[in-house]
Parts: structure tokens; sequence; C-alpha cells
């Protein structure tokens, strides 16, 4: 590739998305953090599930995989212990990371393995034409919840921080500038990073929500303490507004030091074991 | 009855409702319901309809949905749901629950060739990977078929000799996007025909018990012979049924397998689902001709009705088989089990396998099968006809 600017990331494929549809702004936030953060596609791996955002590893110059519903993680955690190497970036929908896939978002961030996880948040399931997610707002009427939706939403934000994610923001896909330089920060973090993306569905859940959303829009006060649950608490599950900003970070051993780490605590300086040492171990001795 | 022009899906989300509201003066009804393309609309008709005692829970994906309808069932509501695709497969280990716990329980399978690569076309691969689940499994050609099937599939489910679970297929897209004239019977009838549902081993408080807990392996032999045997009694079950609907409704609907112009046939093709109305219009142009062949709709898979098949196909020369799906390493799967049904007769019978993804099976198509069958002095190995462009 010949230097590093957003237009190199981008691929042959044409983004199959509706016009006005957020996912095209974290798209571009995408080519913008790579660029600057002069990441190598050869170096980069971006897995996702299924779902109208989970189509986006097509559009970007890396390794991409397209899984099953709701299983990115898994993949991606398999990817990233593998080759400890590459920059694994997991990208997906709201519905595939909290509903079908919800539980590999709480493993994957207790265990703190060394992924950024994008959410792309539309408080619906886009693809299969507009059925309530779990962060669908309660009441709300939708191909699935005909007389209003009984159950109360959930804030990815809230479960990444309870989770254990030791990085946790939230963006706009609509400040494409905005939401470049919160990936760059995650992507740049040691451990689970999860940035929920609010990136309006224009098709189910109606042209306003893009203008609903920026008018909510608000940013972390000064002197605003990231490395406490309590502060970043304070800032998820918001009614009236919608605070964008890194909310939450602390540094924590990954998995792969965790790993590290116990397998030097069982060997110290020893060599590991030969293959015959092992054999040996199961040889009866009379 | 009315009669209305309506999809499959929307169609099957009637019978669906209709059924559930019969229960309404015993336990009730229940469906977890969690959407996939091509299936979704028929959860969406349930989230919208209106029960007198009746609940229809969105959940968070399909394992869920069928859990929420073992635990409906073993509480004695009748319960249902709708699949495709990667939805059943991973569904699957409530599909076994749902079976091993004999639970009447009908979901219906719009088939949808799984991924990857990712295709929303049909194909059956989806249900036949769920052939040996313990459940009764029907294949649907048209929407009066399958309006007609989901209800008998109630009767059949929870009759007491049998209470085992039913997958009502229909092809995606073919049959669920598609409008077909079809009559709807009303609540009344439906009402009549159904009897309130009673699932013996159901949770019951004057009866306090646990359900599942570890056997040893004599109880699980004999757990499986038991699910055996009630197979066995499917084909009485049906007929049964088929009666019933006949008294009740007015019509027929065919039952384990459907023959046309078999008995004479020494050219017989086997089919299922919408690919058998496509042959049943090739059969009857060549019937004009004279031409002695014949066309045997296969629409219960399980229990896989050997008799009936081995009777129809007596004096055919040879068969051949359309299969719109693949047992990788194997062939197709009807052709497997009418292969293991007609073992030692000596016919000729080969294998078609083709619209895998949903490619589109034409007449002439099937005309091109018909003559590479007409030309064979002996089988080969499965043939693949492809025909996507
Ligand atoms: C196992 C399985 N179940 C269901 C589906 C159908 N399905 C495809 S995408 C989707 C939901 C998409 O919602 P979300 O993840 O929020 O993505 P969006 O389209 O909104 O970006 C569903 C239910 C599937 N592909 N696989
Ligand atoms: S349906 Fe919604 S989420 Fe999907 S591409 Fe269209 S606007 Fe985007
Ligand atoms: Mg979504």
């Amino acid at each position: 590739m010949n230097g590093y600017s957003p237009l190199s990331y981008k691929t042959d494929l044409k983004p199959v998305w509706c016009p006005g549809c957020g996912d095209f702004g974290v798209l571009n936030s995408l080519y913008r953090a790579l660029a600057e953060l002069k990441i190598e596609p050869h170096d980069t791996v971006v897995v996702s599930g299924i779902g109208c955002s989970s189509r986006l590893p097509g559009y970007v110059e890396a390794y991409g995989f397209n899984s099953l519903h709701g299983r990115a993680l898994p993949i991606a955690t398999g990817a990233k212990l593998a080759s400890p190497a590459l920059k694994v970036i997991a990208v997906g929908g709201d519905g595939d990371g909290v509903a079908i896939g919800g539980n590999h978002f709480l493993h994957a961030a207790r265990r703190n393995t060394d992924l950024t996880y994008i959410m792309m948040d539309n408080e619906i399931y886009g693809l299969t034409k507009g059925q309530a997610a779990p962060t669908t707002p309660i009441g709300d009427k939708t191909k699935s919840t005909t007389y209003g939706n009984p159950e109360a939403a959930v804030d990815p934000c809230a479960l990444a921080i309870s989770f254990g994610a030791t990085w946790v923001g939230r963006g706009f896909s609509g400040d494409v500038k905005g939401t470049a330089e919160l990936m760059k920060l995650a992507i740049a973090h040691k451990g689970f990073a999860f940035l929920d993306i609010i990136s309006p569905c224009v098709t189910w859940r109606g042209d306003d929500q893009h203008k609903e959303i920026r008018a909510k829009l608000r940013t972390l006060p000064a002197g605003y303490d990231k490395t406490k649950r309590t502060s970043a608490d304070a800032y998820t599950n918001e009614a009236d507004v919608v605070t964008t900003g890194v909310l939450f970070e602390v540094e924590h051993p990954t998995l792969i030091d965790e790993i590290l780490e116990i397998r030097w605590k069982a060997q110290g300086d020893k060599q590991p074991p030969t293959r015959k040492d092992l054999l040996k171990a199961f040889t009866p001795s009379f | 009855m009315s009669r209305i022009l309506a999809t499959g899906n929307y169609a099957a989300g009637q019978a669906l409702a209709l059924a559930g509201e019969a229960n309404r003066n015993a336990r009730g009804c229940c469906a977890g319901a969690y959407p996939i393309t091509p299936q979704t609309e028929i959860i969406e008709y349930l989230r919208g309809a209106v029960f007198t005692k009746g609940r229809i829970v969105p959940v968070e994906s399909e394992h869920s949905a069928m859990g929420v309808c073992i635990g409906a069932s073993m509480s004695g509501a009748r319960a249902f749901t709708a699949s495709s695709s990667n939805g059943l497969a991973y569904m699957t280990e409530n599909i076994f629950a749902a079976g091993y716990y004999r639970l009447p329980i009908v979901l219906i399978a719009v088939n949808r060739t799984l991924g990857p690569p990712w295709n929303i076309w049909v194909d059956q691969g989806d249900s036949l990977a769920l052939r040996d689940a313990a459940w009764l499994q029907f294949y649907c050609s048209t929407h009066q078929d399958l309006v007609d099937t989901i209800l008998m599939a109630f009767r059949v489910a929870e009759d007491p000799r049998i209470l085992l679970p039913v997958m009502v297929a229909m092809d995606g897209f073919v049959s669920s996007h598609t409008q077909m004239v079809v009559d709807v019977p009303s609540q009344e009838l439906v009402d009549q025909y159904l009897p309130l549902c009673n699932v013996p081993q159901r949770l019951d408080h004057s009866r306090p018990a646990t359900m599942g807990g570890l056997t040893w392996p004599r109880e699980t032999e004999r757990h499986r012979r038991d699910i055996q045997e009630a197979m066995e009694r499917v084909p009485l079950v049906l007929e049964e049924a088929r009666e019933e609907f006949y008294a009740v409704f007015g019509r027929r609907p065919d039952g384990a397998v459907a023959a046309e112009h078999t008995g004479d046939a020494e050219t017989l093709l086997i089919a299922s689902s919408t690919m058998a109305e496509t042959a049943r219009d090739v059969v009857r142009r060549r019937r004009t001709r004279e031409e002695k062949i014949g066309l045997l709709r296969i629409k219960q898979f399980r229990p896989f009705p050997r008799a009936e098949v081995q009777q129809i196909v007596r004096g055919a020369k040879r068969i051949g088989v359309l299969d719109r799906n693949h047992s990788p390493g194997s062939g197709g799967i009807f052709w497997g089990e009418v292969a293991a049904t007609l073992q030692g007769s000596g016919v000729l019978l080969q294998d078609y396998i083709t619209g895998i993804g949903g490619g589109d099976v034409t007449p002439d198509v099937i005309e091109n099968i018909i003559d590479d069958l007409n030309g064979r002095t002996a089988s080969s190995e499965p043939l693949w006809q492809e025909v996507a462009v």
C-alpha cells in the first residue's frame, strides 16, 4: 500500500447500506483511525458477526471475517491468541453483541482479551428489517413489538464496565472526526476495549434518529476521572442526553499476560520439559 | 372458512395462531419468537396476533426460542415457533431436547441454505440436518398443504400415542414469499378439529417431579426405543388425523406421500416440496405423449414412509430422486433413504442433486433429468445438476 491515507483502506466493494445509514460514518472513522495510526492492512484483521453493520469488514482493506451471527468475539479471540502480533478488531451490531452473542461479550471482556470491539448501535435489528433489540427503548413500536416494547433497554457501555472491560467509550457516527479519535484510543489500548457507536438506522428507526441524537450529545466534564467505575456508571443508561468520550479506562494484565505469567510461575528459570521428560512421567517404574 | 391470497409465511402464521387460540380453554399457547430470513414474517404475524390465553415471547436467540417452547409445553401450553437455516442450527441443542422430552411442539422450518457462505435462498440442508432429532418432519409443496399440515401436525404431535414434536417445512422464498390462494379455516372449525392440548408429563403441582436427570444405559435404551415405537404409530395416527380433517373441513390433505401416475409408470421421479409441483407439471406433459412416467412426492420424511414408498414404486424400472440437499461424502439425503428402502429390489435408482443454494429448478432442468434417467442402463454415483446462472 502506498502511504497512509484514509482512502487507501477502502476496498472495491461498494457498501450495500441504505443511503443515510449511520454505518457509513463508522466506516469513514475507521479508515481515518487506521491511517492515522499507520496500521498496516496485513497486520490487521476485522472480524464481524451478521447484520447490516457486520458487512463492514468487506469494506476495509485488511484481513476480514464476516462470521456467524453473534460469534465475532470468540473468533477474534482465537485469531489474537494464535497470532498476538495482529491488531484484532471485532465489529458488529447491538443485536449481534448484546442479544444472540451476549455471553461472548461477558467472557471476552472479563478475560481482558487484547481486542478492540466496536459496536454499531442502532437500537434495532436492521438486517432482519426492524425488530426490537435489547437496546430498543421500552414502549417503542417495532416489527416485533406491535403494541409497544415491554422490555427495558440495556446500555452496552454499562454492560462492558460491569463485565470487566478495561477501556469503554461512546461515540456518535455523525461525528466522524471525534469517533476516529475514540477508535484510535481504543485500538491503542492494551486489553479489551469496547466502543459503543450510536449509529442511526434511518430505515427502521426513522429519519429523525440522527437529529434527535445530535440534539442530545454531551461531552464529559473537565477533570472527569475515567479510572473510577462509579464515575463511569453515571454516564451510562442516560435518558435525555448521550455523553460521548472515554468513559472508563484502567490498566490491567491482558489474557496473554496472565497466561505468560502462569507459565513463568510454574516454570521459573527452568527450561520447559522435553518430550522425553514428558514421556517419562507416564512410564511406570517398578 | 375464508379464501385468501396469502404468502406462505402469512398462511403459516394464521394456521399457528388458529391452533394456539383453539387451546384457550386449556392452558393456552406460547411461543418464543426470534427473527431470521426468510421466516421472519411468521413470528412477526404471531407477535401481532391477539390471543385469549397466550403469549408470544420475543427472545434473544433461537436457542432461547425453543427453550421458551420447551418450558411452555412442559407447563401444558400448546407451543410453537418458526426458524430457518443457521437459526435452526443454533436452535439444535434444544430441538433435540424437545424431541427427547417428548414435547408436542410444532416448528415451522422455512428451508434456507446453511451458511457459510451466506445465502438466503432455499435448500433443505437445514431441516434435514435435524432428521435424527426425534421430530416428525413434513415437507409442504403448496400453501394449502402448509396450512392443512400445520393443523394436522398439532393433532398428531399431541396424540397420546405419539407425543413427539413436529417440524413442518416449506421452501424459503419460493413458498414463504409468494402468494397463493388458500382456504384458511374459521376458528370454530379449528376448535372442533383440535382437541385441547394435554401434555401428560407436564409439570403439575399435584404431582411434584423433576424433569431431566441422569439415566443408566438401560433406561436410555428404553427411552430411545419408546420413541421409535411412537414413530411406528405415526401412519395410523396420521390417517385418523386426515379422516377427521375431511370430516371437519371437507378436504383430505396429502398424507405421508402423494402419487401421481405411478400405477403403470416405468420411469418414476421422486421429489419433495415445491420441486415436486414443478415435476408434476413435467410428468403430466409427458403423459400426454403416452410416456409411462410417474411422480412420487415424499412429504413425510420422518418417520420415513418405507412401506408406502415400497408399495408405490413396485412396478418402476428406473427411479430418479431429485434432492435439493446434500450430505457431503454421501449424496442426496432423500436418495439415501430411498436406497435403504429399496435395497435388494434391483431397480435402477439414480440421485440428482439440484437446486442447491436456491438455484431455480425449472421444468427444463427436470426434462433433462428425465432424459438422462431414461437413457440409463445403470445408475452412477449421485449426479450434480447445477442450475444456477
Ligand atoms: C443464528 C442466526 N439467527 C438469526 C439470524 C438472523 N439475523 C441476521 S442479522 C440479525 C440481527 C441484526 O441486528 P444487529 O446485530 O443489531 O445488526 P444491524 O443489522 O442492526 O446492524 C438477525 C436476527 C442469523 N443470521 N443467524
Ligand atoms: S436497514 Fe438500517 S442499519 Fe441496515 S443499512 Fe439500512 S439504515 Fe443501515
Ligand atoms: Mg442493530
